[in-house]
């Protein structure tokens, strides 16, 4: 039985490259198709991780705790007291990578030239390494230089927007704890730059001990920002947070303080598979007309097989195994190139400049680097491979219905 | 001893309410290692006695047995194995596998046997060495001549040394020279191997050359 099919393969084999001439036109299809998507994921994923990042990394963290109100008016009244030993809990939770506290003040800067609105925010250097892009981007060693004598790490775009330059003095205008006009002068000792651009434009850092006195907050903060390593444990952890928080004080997924992300890649999702599953289709469907086609034209062959003694069996499975053949080609060569394109703009990035004006509205730089998922090509390999081999079946089955003389009669193509 | 025994055989082909009788209740035996030809006029019934002998067509009724098997009664998938092991067959415009060199035609039927692979070529260079294609083992059949291809036709008919071979007109598409040293070739095959073989053609080289010849005429034996 095994001779028999392997048999049956090799004169499939055979069959696909003596035809090569019909067979490579689906091949070609198969391979663009492939390739397509591969890239088109691998772009996808990038895209969604950036904006994902950026979503992470903008101060939030996958979980962020606050004061409800907080939530509706970002004044720093709306505070709240988290005990250190709380903090410790949760950052001993095997999911969580870091935990952080932070007093964000909504302030208008103003330099000997300018005003700008923005956000002065107070962060423990300790915590927020490795955490929020600042604590990632900026060096470490140099916070406490930076934050010393009223020193303050602005945005370079801020900086130019404020027509000024390192080492000079800008005044913060804010509110304090108790809605009254706090004025503070700050000295610009170093500055920070983000591909985001609006990020560049809105913050400036600070200690958060000196935003805590300076604003009348004693130990209050307002905001805890947890992150994860893997979001994937989002709900997990949420779950293991939520009973250790005080009353007066909510948990909040970085989806609830960003419906807007959530939702735009909850449906770029949507569309991706919609997207994804439009290519399969056209993709299987010329290869059925085409294995069809093949079909049709060599009936009078396959009456030839069955005088011979090939059962109807064995026709079926010739047939699957030169859709297989077919297929695994085209696979394999467009997963290869779709990988190599992907990988190749994974390590130079994709320029969308001249769309990048709203694309760094939504996390973006100007360029997207693609994310190479090798299990995602293979599962798209897969799933093209399956459709295909259904998509075989039919023609194989009408292979088989005609008796060896119905076949034979079959004019020859 | 009879080898195929027809009894009663009726082929009745349906083109809407119209039936046309291609073979009407005909009988015959023919005896094992016999070389017969059927013949007879376009339309007379002769392609499709030989297709319902060789189990390619079924009779709309009556029976045909084949060394005491009744193959009338037998399942598609039973008539596949039984013409592997039993048949082998010779068409008019030669039927072979384009994709395939004149060894891997005529090797394939011992490969659907499970037969070894050594084996396999030895036997099937044998055969095209029978049939005089020696040198020519390694081609396709689009390098070859018409009355090369009818060769390498006869070897795999041959190859599996089957009790019956059947031929639907194998000289039609060849020209008198090629046609009477295929003839010859299939008689000095049948005489060595002790086949039966029966050919269904309006040459009157071929029918010279039979032992037998049953003339049909309306889907009935006018001569036998």
């Amino acid at each position: 039985m095994f001779k028999n099919f392997l048999m049956i393969f090799n004169l499939a084999r055979k069959s696909v490259f003596n035809n090569w001439a019909k067979n490579k036109v689906i091949i070609i299809i198969i391979i663009f198709s492939i390739m397509l998507i591969q890239i088109l994921l691998s772009v996808a994923e990038g895209f969604r991780g950036q904006v994902k990042n950026f979503v992470l990394d903008s101060l939030i963290g996958n979980l962020k705790i606050m004061n409800p109100q907080y939530k509706i008016d970002s004044s720093i009244k709306n505070n709240f007291i988290i005990d250190d030993a709380i903090l410790q809990q949760i950052a001993d939770i095997p999911e969580v990578k870091g935990v952080t506290a932070r007093i964000q003040v909504p302030t208008v800067f103003k330099s000997e030239r300018e005003i700008r609105n923005g956000v002065i925010v107070g962060i423990n250097t300790k915590t927020e390494k490795d955490l929020s892009f600042i604590g990632k981007s900026f060096d470490y060693n140099k916070f406490a230089e930076t934050f010393a004598n009223n020193g303050i790490l602005i945005g370079q775009e801020l900086l130019d927007k404020l027509e000024t330059e390192k080492h000079y003095k800008i005044v913060a205008s804010s509110q304090n704890v108790n809605d009254k006009l706090v004025e503070t002068a700050y000295f610009i000792n170093d500055t920070f730059t983000s591909t985001l651009p609006h990020v560049e434009e809105t913050f400036a850092f600070t200690d958060i001990n000196f935003v805590a006195e300076t604003y009348g907050l004693g130990k209050a903060i307002t905001e805890v920002s947890i992150v994860l390593y893997d979001d994937n444990n989002l709900d997990i952890v949420f779950a293991k947070v939520k009973p250790l928080l005080p009353v007066g004080v909510d948990l909040y997924t970085w989806g609830d303080l960003n419906p807007f992300f959530k939702g735009w890649l909850d449906e770029m999702y949507i569309v991706l598979m919609v997207f994804f599953s439009i290519v399969f289709f056209a993709a299987t469907i010329p290869l059925m007309n085409t294995i069809l086609i093949s079909v049709l034209e060599r009936i009078h062959e396959f009456g030839i097989m069955q005088a011979l003694g090939f059962k109807k069996s064995y026709l079926f499975f010739y047939i699957m195994f030169e859709a297989a053949i077919i297929l695994v080609i085209g696979i394999t060569i467009g997963a290869i190139l779709g990988l190599l394109i992907s990988i190749f703009f994974a390590h130079v990035g994709l320029n969308i400049s001249p769309f990048a004006g709203g694309a760094a509205n939504i996390g973006l730089g100007n360029y997207i680097y693609p994310k190479v998922d090798a299990a995602g090509a293979l599962k798209i390999a897969l799933a093209m491979l399956g459709l295909g081999i259904v998509a075989s079946i039919y023609p194989s089955i009408r292979a088989i219905l005609y008796n060896p003389m119905q076949a034979l009669s079959k004019r020859r193509s | 001893m009879n080898l195929i025994e027809v009894r009663n055989v009726t082929k009745i082909y349906k083109q809407g309410k119209i039936e046309n009788y291609a073979l009407r209740g005909v009988s015959l035996d023919i005896a094992a290692g016999d070389f017969v030809v059927l013949s007879g006029p376009s339309g007379s019934g002769k392609s499709t006695l030989l297709n319902i002998i060789g189990s390619l067509d079924n009779a709309t009724s009556g029976d045909v047995f084949i060394d005491g098997n009744n193959i009338s009664k037998m399942s598609p998938s039973s008539l596949a194995d039984f013409r592997l092991n039993n048949m082998g067959f010779i068409f008019q415009s030669y039927n072979l596998f384009p994709v395939l060199t004149a060894l891997e035609n005529v090797g394939l039927a011992l490969e659907l046997k499970g037969m070894p692979k050594k084996e396999i070529i030895e036997r099937s260079q044998g055969a095209l060495e029978e049939v005089g294609l020696k040198d020519f083992i390694k081609r396709k059949p689009n390098e070859l001549s018409g009355g090369q291809q009818q060769r390498v036709a006869v070897a795999r008919a041959l190859v599996s040394n089957p009790r019956l071979i059947l031929g639907d007109e194998p000289t039609a598409n060849l020209d008198s020279s090629n046609s009477e040293s295929l003839i010859d070739l299939m008689k000095a095959m049948q005489d060595k191997y002790k086949t039966t073989v029966i050919l269904s053609t309006h040459d009157s080289m071929v029918l010279s050359k039979a032992k037998r010849v049953i003339t049909l005429r309306d889907g009935q034996i006018a001569k036998s």
